[in-house]
């Protein structure tokens, strides 16, 4: 028999609801091991036991009571800390907001109470999302389950790590170039980016508000579509929400007759010939599947980073003139008003969001609009068209979800460019508006997690899920990273 | 285009953000080679007239109505100087110019 914390939120929620576990029992199986994991992985910035078996006492007692809590009963889900819960610390990994704790939850923290999930600790980011390997946390980096010294990939690296231990079954993170799909896909897990606008991100702290989108993580693709649908939908207090339902997530996985695109662009140089060995396999299978495979092109992709670092920064740079020392966050001092928003900043930024900011700022000042950012919306439109038309061809698109497994921790620290292009295969998702998910398709010969990327149209959600599920029975299953030492 | 430290300080007054003399000239390096990598975007050739993405969605409006909003004790709580009514700042307005 399983131990409990091995179990998927599926079959947790079903064990709750029929009342074979108990929500206690659940949450002490991951609380145990999030207490022993995190000194080592360091997923978690903030997990309050007490917290966590109140809620679970509380799912038990309803249970009891003969009430049905919910499809997510009892199922710890570990949150992204820039999402804001009610109560807890949400603190971006940025020392600005160290002291902040929101009077309020976000929108997908409502849902999650709604379904019966017990919220479970707040996870590692780079700092406000920038970067690819948490190594922008003011609290320090996230590591790799599957090899201490490396990257658990970023920004979302706590969720991601949280999910491949065991520490949860389930994590929200958040999106914006990637940052969903390539720690996913560094720590051997799923993870999903949804449609822009399918879920809500009232209570989400904002980075780039055109490209951001919250999305799952989970150990299958079962898994990440049953959180998907728990937060997924309409919600009135995101201007950006789309008004639609998450649609039918749980067809099962049959990818005959599809017709699945492989982008020319992204198996190029710099695709580490064992990642590419591992998803060409993938793709292959697809095929036997009954999947029609064919090369496309998508010439405009391969400028997804240059347009990718003039539209983040830019939405960054207006989005973070927010944290000026007055409403929240900490202040510094000075001898006006506007040396103490100077001075905040300078001092509890680190040193990728201001480069990101200065990047923004530059890029929208006076004299240099029209030349950065109106051209990179005019590129980003352009390729969102070839988008379109790609999709009248195919139903979906698949590749590498990153361009080499999970490097070592320090390895690209002191090169920015060098962190961005580790986006390179995951920026035009979100760029697109599109949907796209990353799920493990083998590991290298270091034992390394590998991730094939698939995209579909938007609101493709359902074809997505289909076909991940299909390639999931077809790969190795998930396996476990090696026990931590005692 | 290079930006050089007194590039990067230009900006940063305009981003109020203080940056150090000696961080300017890292800052500056840094982001000189990350424009130089997006000034590729200049040599991309675009159709007659393409039109510049704003708004995926659709526009979206609500009515005009009053709803609720955070009460004013949450609203406060996480500021740094507060009176129980107002956020508190250094003085704005010099007392020659009032």
């Amino acid at each position: 028999m399983s131990e409990l914390w091995q179990l998927s939120a599926t079959a947790l929620a079903a064990a709750v609801r029929s009342r074979e576990a108990s929500a206690v029992d659940v949450a002490e199986a991951h609380l145990d091991r999030a207490l022993r994991w995190n000194d080592q992985v360091e997923a978690f910035l903030h997990l309050e036991p007490e917290e966590v078996r109140r809620q679970a006492r509380e799912i038990d007692r309803r249970i009891a009571a003969g009430e049905d809590p919910g499809r997510l009963a009892g199922v710890p889900v570990a949150i992204k800390d820039n999402l804001c819960v009610r109560g807890q610390p949400a603190t971006c990994a940025s020392r600005i907001l160290e002291p902040f704790v929101p009077p309020y939850d976000a929108h997908v923290i409502e849902r999650l109470r709604v379904k019966g999930a017990v919220l479970f600790g707040k996870t590692n980011l780079d700092e406000f999302a920038m970067g690819s390997s948490t190594e922008n946390s003011a609290f320090g980096p996230t590591r790799n389950p599957f090899d201490l010294e490396r990257t658990a990939g970023g920004s979302s690296g706590g969720s991601a790590a949280a999910v491949a231990a065991g520490l949860a079954p389930l994590a929200l993170g958040s999106d914006t170039g990637g940052s969903i799909r390539q720690p996913a896909a560094l720590c051997g897990v799923v993870g999903m980016k949804p449609t822009y606008g399918l879920v809500s991100r009232y209570g989400l702290i904002a980075f780039a508000s055109s490209l951001d989108q919250i999305g799952p993580f989970g150990r299958t693709v079962d898994d990440a579509a049953l959180l998907l649908e728990a937060v997924g939908g309409a919600d009135a207090r995101d201007a950006t929400s789309a008004g639609v339902p998450v649609p039918d997530l749980r067809r099962p996985g049959d990818v005959k007759g599809l017709r699945i695109g492989v982008p020319r662009e992204c198996f190029g140089e710099g695709l580490a010939p064992d990642v590419r060995a591992l998803v060409e396999r993938a793709i292959k299978d697809l095929g036997k599947a009954g999947a029609r495979i064919e090369e496309v092109s998508l010439p405009l992709s391969v400028h997804g980073i240059a347009v990718y670092y003039i539209v983040a920064p830019s939405e960054a740079s207006s989005n973070l003139a927010r944290y000026d020392g007055v409403r929240y966050g900490l202040r510094g001092d000075g001898k006006d008003v506007e040396e103490m928003f100077s001075l905040t900043r300078g001092e509890a930024f680190g040193p990728e969001v201001k480069r990101r900011i200065l990047l923004g700022t530059f890029a929208l000042s006076s004299g240099y609009y029209e030349a950065y950012y109106g051209r990179a919306q005019r590129v980003r439109a352009a390729m969102r068209h070839e988008m379109e038309e790609c999709f009248k061809k195919v139903d979906l698109l698949a590749s590498a979800t990153t361009p080499t497994a999970a490097f070592a921790l320090g390895e690209k620290t002191d090169d920015p460019l060098a962190m961005y292009l580790s986006d390179v295969l995951t920026v035009t998702a979100p760029l697109c508006g599109v949907p796209a998910l990353s799920l493990p398709c083998g590991r290298t010969a270091a034992g390394l997690p590998v991730g094939l990327h698939l995209t579909a149209p938007r609101f493709g959600e359902s074809v997505l899920f289909r076909a991940a599920r299909a390639a999931e029975q077809m790969l190795p299953p998930f396996a476990w990273p090696p026990e931590p030492p005692r | 285009m290079a930006i050089d430290p007194a590039e990067v300080l230009r900006i940063a007054r305009l981003a109020r953000l203080k940056v150090e003399p000696e961080e300017a000239s890292r800052l500056a390096k840094d982001l000189d080679r990350i424009v130089g990598h997006i000034d590729s975007l200049r040599a991309v050739k675009l159709p007659e007239g393409a039109e510049a993405l704003t708004y995926f969605g659709k526009d979206v409006h609500r009515p005009d109505d009053a709803r609720g909003c955070l009460a004013k004790d949450d609203a406060l709580r996480n500021a740094p100087m507060e009176d129980g009514d107002f956020f508190l700042v250094p003085k704005i307005v010099d007392k020659e110019e009032s």
